[in-house]
C-alpha cells in the first residue's frame, strides 16, 4: 500500500500496472515486491526509463525500426535502450512485390530466440505486455 | 593516455595491420585492400584498394589506390583468408557487364521499396529509406 | 558500462551478430570495446550465396553502431545477476564488487 502511494504520486500508469499484478494469484513473490517497495522508496520514479526498470523480469513488447516487433522477458537495459531479453519472439512484417510491381498482402515472419541483445538505436517503443 | 585507447580497446585491430582485408560500407560498397592504419573511431587507412562489385557469383574489381575511410561509414572489416580466397566459387567478369546487372537490380529494388513502403506505412511502420539509410 | 561488461562475460562463446543490413554472422566472440564494436573469429555467414563477398573472410571486426541483434545461448547468461545489476545501477550501471566476484568483471 505504501509502495502504491509512492508510485502513484509519480507515475499513475505504473500504479495501474502493478495493481493488476497484485490481484493475480501467484504473481510475484513477497520478497520481490518488498524489493520493489524499497527500490521505489529510495529512487524516486520520475523519468521515462523507470517504467522499464519496473518491467525487469517481466515480458515486454518492443517495436523496432525495420518493420519489426519483439516480445521477450527483459533482463537488462541501459540509458541507450540497449536491451537483453530472453524467450524472445520476433515478428518481421514483410510486403512482397510481384514482378509487375503489385504489392502482395502483408505477411509476418516469426522467429524464436532464447537470448537476445537488442541495440538501443533501433528501439521505437517499449511497453509492459498485458498477458 | 588517450593515444593508447585504440590499442587497449577497439577490439584491438592491431593484428590485422598489413593484412589483406575487406571493408563493407553502409551504402553496401565492398572495398578490398591492405590494412595500414586505424584509430579509435574505426577510421581506416587502406592501400592498393579496389572496389569489388558482386552480382551473384560474378565479381569485378575497380582500382582505387590509397583510401582513408571515415569510421561512421564502416559496417565491418574482415581479414581475407588467402587460402580460402583461392577456393571460393567466384568468377571474375568485365566490370561493364556487372555494372549493367547491378543497375537493373537497383532499379527493380527502388521500385519495390516504394510499393512496399506505402503498404507498411499504412500498417503503422516507420518507413526506412534504401540500403544505407536503415543504419 | 553494464552492457559492455555483459558482453565481456560472453568472450570466447559462440554468438550470432545480426546487422542492420540483414547480414547474420556467427562466430566466436574474441573481443568487445566500450562502443560495443565486436571481433569475431571463425565466422560463418547465413545465406553465403546472398553475401558472396564474405566467402573468403574467416575473422572480422564489426562496428557496434551497425548491429541490430546479438543472439546467444540462454545458458551463457545469468539473468538474475543482470536484473540486479540493472536495478541497482545508475542508468548505464556500474557493477558492485560482489558482481565482479560473480564474474561480471569491469
Amino acid at each position: 500500500m505504501v509502495w502504491s502511494l509512492i508510485v502513484s504520486r509519480n507515475f499513475a500508469s505504473v500504479l495501474l500496472q502493478q495493481d493488476n499484478r497484485l490481484d493475480q494469484p501467484g504473481s510475484g513473490s513477497l520478497t520481490y515486491l518488498y524489493f520493489e517497495m524499497e527500490e521505489a522508496a529510495n529512487a524516486s520514479i520520475s523519468e521515462p526509463l523507470d517504467l522499464v526498470k519496473l518491467a525487469l523480469g517481466e515480458r515486454v513488447f518492443i517495436k523496432l525500426r525495420g518493420d519489426r516487433t519483439v516480445s521477450g522477458v527483459l533482463h537488462a537495459y541501459d540509458a541507450h535502450m540497449n536491451l537483453v531479453l530472453s524467450q524472445v519472439e520476433e515478428a518481421v512484417h514483410i510486403v512482397d512485390v510481384t514482378e509487375d510491381g503489385q504489392a502482395m498482402p502483408l505477411r509476418v515472419d516469426r522467429r524464436q530466440m532464447e537470448m537476445l541483445f537488442v541495440r538501443g538505436d533501433g528501439v521505437i517503443l517499449i511497453s509492459p505486455q498485458q498477458q | 593516455m588517450d593515444a593508447l585507447i585504440p590499442f587497449t580497446t577497439s577490439g584491438s585491430l592491431v593484428d590485422l595491420v598489413d593484412k589483406k582485408v575487406l571493408v563493407v560500407l553502409r551504402d553496401g560498397r565492398k572495398l578490398i585492400g591492405v590494412f595500414r592504419s586505424y584509430d579509435q573511431f574505426a577510421n581506416f587507412l587502406l592501400e592498393s584498394t579496389v572496389e569489388r562489385l558482386h552480382h551473384q557469383l560474378d565479381y569485378a574489381d575497380k582500382d582505387i589506390g590509397v583510401l582513408l575511410i571515415r569510421g561512421e561509414n564502416v559496417v565491418a572489416l574482415g581479414e581475407i583468408d588467402l587460402i580460402a580466397e583461392d577456393q571460393v566459387p567466384l568468377r571474375p567478369v568485365p566490370s561493364q557487364e556487372i555494372e549493367l546487372k547491378i543497375a537493373q537490380e537497383n532499379e527493380r529494388r527502388d521500385r519495390d521499396h516504394a510499393v512496399r513502403d506505402r503498404v507498411l506505412e499504412a500498417h503503422g511502420f516507420v518507413v526506412d529509406g534504401r540500403e544505407g539509410d536503415a543504419y | 558500462m553494464l552492457i559492455f561488461s555483459f558482453f565481456k562475460t560472453l568472450t570466447d562463446q559462440v554468438i550470432t551478430v545480426e546487422l542492420k543490413n540483414d547480414l547474420s554472422i556467427t562466430g566466436t566472440l574474441k573481443s568487445v570495446d566500450q562502443f560495443l564494436n565486436i571481433r569475431l573469429d571463425g565466422i560463418s555467414v547465413e545465406n553465403p550465396e546472398r553475401h558472396p563477398h564474405m566467402m573468403a573472410v574467416k575473422n572480422c571486426f564489426i562496428r557496434g553502431s551497425v548491429v541490430r541483434y546479438v543472439k546467444m545461448q540462454a545458458r551463457s547468461v545469468d539473468t538474475n545477476l543482470l536484473e540486479d545489476a540493472t536495478r541497482r545501477g545508475e542508468l548505464g550501471g556500474h557493477l558492485s564488487p560482489s558482481d565482479q566476484c560473480r564474474g561480471l568483471k569491469m
